[in-house]
C-alpha cells in the first residue's frame, strides 16, 4: 500500500510541473538528430558559472563529477546526477514492486513520470542547500546570496531535466540524460588534451590541454623537469590522464564488439535463418552508471554529516570514524585522507598513492565491481531488453532458436542473457577501476560510459536510417561517416 | 557450520565467474578490420563533438570575466 502513496505524492504538483506532450506524428530522421544534438550543446552551454558566490574551494566531489557531466562553479554545479539517479530509483523500485504502478494505465504512467521528474528537481534543490549550508559557495553568505545561487542552480537543473525530457519521449536518439554526458565527455576529451585556453593556478597560468602543457613545458623549463611535470600535475588534466582517456576508449570499443549469435530461424518461411547477437555489454554503461550513483550518494551522505553535523570537528569520534576532510591549496579538492570510512569510497589520485595504499584499492574496486555486477543482474531483468520479454518479441515475429522449441526459447535466453550481463558489467567495471589506479580520476570512467552511450545511440541511429530509407540530409552524412 | 556457509557464500561469485570466462571464450571478437573501421567512425564521432563542445566552452570564457 505505501507503495502507492509513494507516486499520488507527486499528484498536487502535476499541475505546476511542465510536462512534454508526445508528438503526435512520426519524427524524422532529421529532426531527430538535430534535436539531439541542438539540446546537447544547450546544455553545454549552460555550463556558465554561479554569480552571487564568495568563490568556490574545497571540492568533495571532484572524481565524481567527470561521469555526470558536472562543472564545479557553473549552473550545472550537479550535472545531470540529480536526474539519472531519479530515473534509476525509480525504475529499479517499480522493477522490485516496491512501487507498485501498471505502466500501461496512461494516468499511472504520468503520476509516475511526474514522480520521477519533481523527485530529480527535488535533488537539485537538496543538493544546492547542502552545499550551501557547508561552505561551499562561501562561510558568510547573506540571504540574498544564498536565494540567488538557489534560483540560479535549481532553475538550471529543472531546465536541463525539461529538455532530457524531451529527448526521452521520442523527439531525440535515446535517453536525454545519457546524450549530454557522452557530449560532454567528447568535449572535455578535446579540452583535457588539446584546450589552449589558460587557467589560473598557484604557480601562473597553465594551458588546460595535456599536450599544449607539455610544449609549454619543454620551452620553459629542463627536459626531465618538463616531463614529469607534464605527467603528474595534479590541478589540471595530465599526460597520464590523457593516456588512460585513449587506453580505456580503444578497450572500451573493442568490449563493444564481443558478441554472441544465436542462431534463429523463421518459423514461417522455410529455410530462412539469421543470428541473433547478444553483446557482451548487454545492459551498456547502466551498471557503470549505477555504481557512481551509489558512490556519489555515500559520499554525500558521509560528506553531509561529517560537515554538516560535526563541522568537520577532528577531534570528535564520529568525524574520526566516518572521515576528517582536508583541504588541499594545489588541487582545491576536498579529500579524506587518514583511513576511515569515507577514505574507502574514493579513488587513490595518482600510481604513487595506488601503490602505497593497496588496501584503500582493493576495498574501493570491490564496491565498483561488485555493485556493477549485481546491478547488471537485476537490470536485465527488469529493463524492457529481459529474456521474457525477447521471448515475446519472437514469438510475434514468427521466430525462434535453431534447434529450439518455441517453449524452451524463453528459458535459452534466461541461461544466457544474465551471464552476458554480469560478465560484461564486470569486464566495464574491471576497465574502469585500472583507470582510477593509474590515476584517470573519473576522466576514465566518464569514457567508458560515453563510449556505451555512444555504441547505443549508433545502434538506434543505424535502425532509424534503414527505416528512413537514407533518403534525408543526415542520413547521407552517416552513410558517408560508416 | 561456519566453513559451509563460506562455502556457499564463495560458490555463487566463483560459478558466475567461469559462466563468464567460459561466455568471454565464446565470444565473436572484432577482427582488425572491422576494429578499425569502427574506432575511426566512433573517432570521428567523438572529435567532432568534443571540438563543437571546446567551442561553445570558449565562448565561455569572456563570460566569465563580464559576471565574475
Amino acid at each position: 500500500m505505501s507503495g502507492f502513496r509513494l507516486i499520488d505524492i507527486a499528484k498536487p504538483f502535476i499541475p505546476l510541473l511542465p510536462e512534454i506532450e508526445i508528438s503526435p506524428e512520426a519524427i524524422s530522421f532529421d529532426d531527430k538528430v538535430v534535436y539531439t544534438i541542438g539540446s546537447a550543446f544547450i546544455y553545454l552551454f549552460l555550463q556558465l558559472p554561479v554569480c552571487g558566490g564568495q568563490g568556490i574551494t574545497n571540492d568533495p566531489f571532484a572524481y565524481l563529477r567527470p561521469v555526470f557531466a558536472a562543472e564545479r562553479g557553473t549552473l550545472l554545479e550537479f550535472g545531470v546526477f540529480p536526474i539519472i539517479s531519479s530515473g534509476l530509483l525509480f525504475q529499479l523500485l517499480a522493477g522490485v514492486k516496491l512501487i507498485k504502478v501498471n505502466l500501461n494505465s496512461v494516468n499511472e504512467r504520468t503520476l509516475f513520470q511526474s514522480a520521477q521528474k519533481l523527485f530529480a528537481i527535488f535533488q537539485y534543490f537538496l543538493l544546492t542547500n547542502i552545499m550551501l549550508a557547508t561552505g561551499y559557495f562561501g562561510y558568510s553568505l547573506s540571504i540574498t546570496q544564498v536565494i540567488l545561487i538557489n534560483v540560479q542552480i535549481v532553475g538550471a537543473g529543472t531546465f536541463v531535466t525539461l529538455i532530457a525530457e524531451v529527448l526521452d519521449k521520442g523527439y531525440g536518439f535515446g535517453s536525454g540524460a545519457m546524450s549530454f554526458i557522452a557530449v560532454n565527455t567528447a568535449t572535455n576529451f578535446i579540452a583535457d588534451i588539446l584546450g589552449f585556453n589558460t587557467v589560473q593556478t598557484g604557480s601562473g597560468y597553465q594551458s588546460q590541454g595535456a599536450i599544449i602543457n607539455l610544449v609549454s613545458n619543454i620551452r620553459n623549463k629542463s627536459w626531465t623537469r618538463a616531463i614529469w611535470d607534464s605527467f603528474t600535475r595534479k590541478n589540471l588534466p595530465n599526460l597520464t590522464q590523457a593516456y588512460i582517456v585513449i587506453i580505456t576508449l580503444l578497450i572500451a570499443v573493442f568490449l563493444q564488439n564481443f558478441r554472441i549469435d544465436l542462431p534463429i530461424r523463421s518459423n514461417r518461411v522455410r529455410g530462412a535463418s539469421n543470428v541473433y547477437p547478444i553483446r557482451l555489454l548487454y545492459t551498456g554503461a547502466m551498471p557503470l552508471v549505477y555504481s557512481y550513483v551509489v558512490l556519489f550518494y555515500l559520499n554525500l551522505i558521509g560528506y553531509t554529516i561529517v560537515n554538516l553535523g560535526f563541522r568537520n570537528n577532528p577531534s570528535h569520534i564520529v568525524v574520526k570514524i566516518l572521515g576528517y576532510y582536508s583541504s588541499s591549496p594545489f588541487t582545491n579538492q576536498f579529500t579524506v585522507e587518514s583511513p576511515s570510512v569515507m577514505y574507502f569510497l574514493s579513488p587513490s589520485t595518482s600510481l604513487y598513492q595506488a601503490l602505497t595504499h593497496p588496501l584503500k584499492n582493493i576495498v574501493f574496486s570491490a564496491i565498483v565491481i561488485i555493485t556493477s555486477a549485481t546491478f547488471a543482474n537485476t537490470w536485465c531483468m527488469i529493463s524492457g531488453s529481459s529474456p521474457r520479454d525477447i521471448a515475446a518479441t519472437f514469438k510475434e515475429q514468427g521466430i525462434s532458436l535453431a534447434g529450439r522449441r518455441d517453449i524452451s526459447v524463453s528459458k535459452e535466453l534466461s541461461r544466457v542473457i544474465p551471464i552476458a550481463a554480469v560478465s560484461g558489467a564486470t569486464c566495464l567495471s574491471i576497465l574502469t577501476i585500472v583507470g582510477e589506479w593509474f590515476g584517470g580520476r573519473g576522466k576514465g570512467a566518464a569514457v567508458a560510459i560515453a563510449v556505451a552511450i555512444a555504441f547505443s545511440f549508433l545502434e538506434l541511429i543505424a535502425t532509424e536510417y534503414q527505416q528512413a530509407g537514407g533518403s534525408q540530409n543526415f542520413g547521407q552524412i552517416f552513410n558517408q561517416g560508416l | 557450520m561456519a566453513a559451509e556457509g563460506l562455502e556457499k557464500f564463495t560458490e555463487v561469485p566463483v560459478e558466475f565467474f567461469n559462466d563468464g570466462a567460459a561466455f568471454v571464450k565464446k565470444c565473436t571478437k572484432p577482427d582488425q578490420k572491422e576494429y578499425l573501421k569502427i574506432i575511426r567512425a566512433v573517432g570521428i564521432g567523438f572529435i567532432m563533438m568534443g571540438v563543437v563542445g571546446y567551442a561553445i566552452k570558449l565562448i565561455h570564457i569572456p563570460i566569465r570575466y563580464l559576471i565574475v
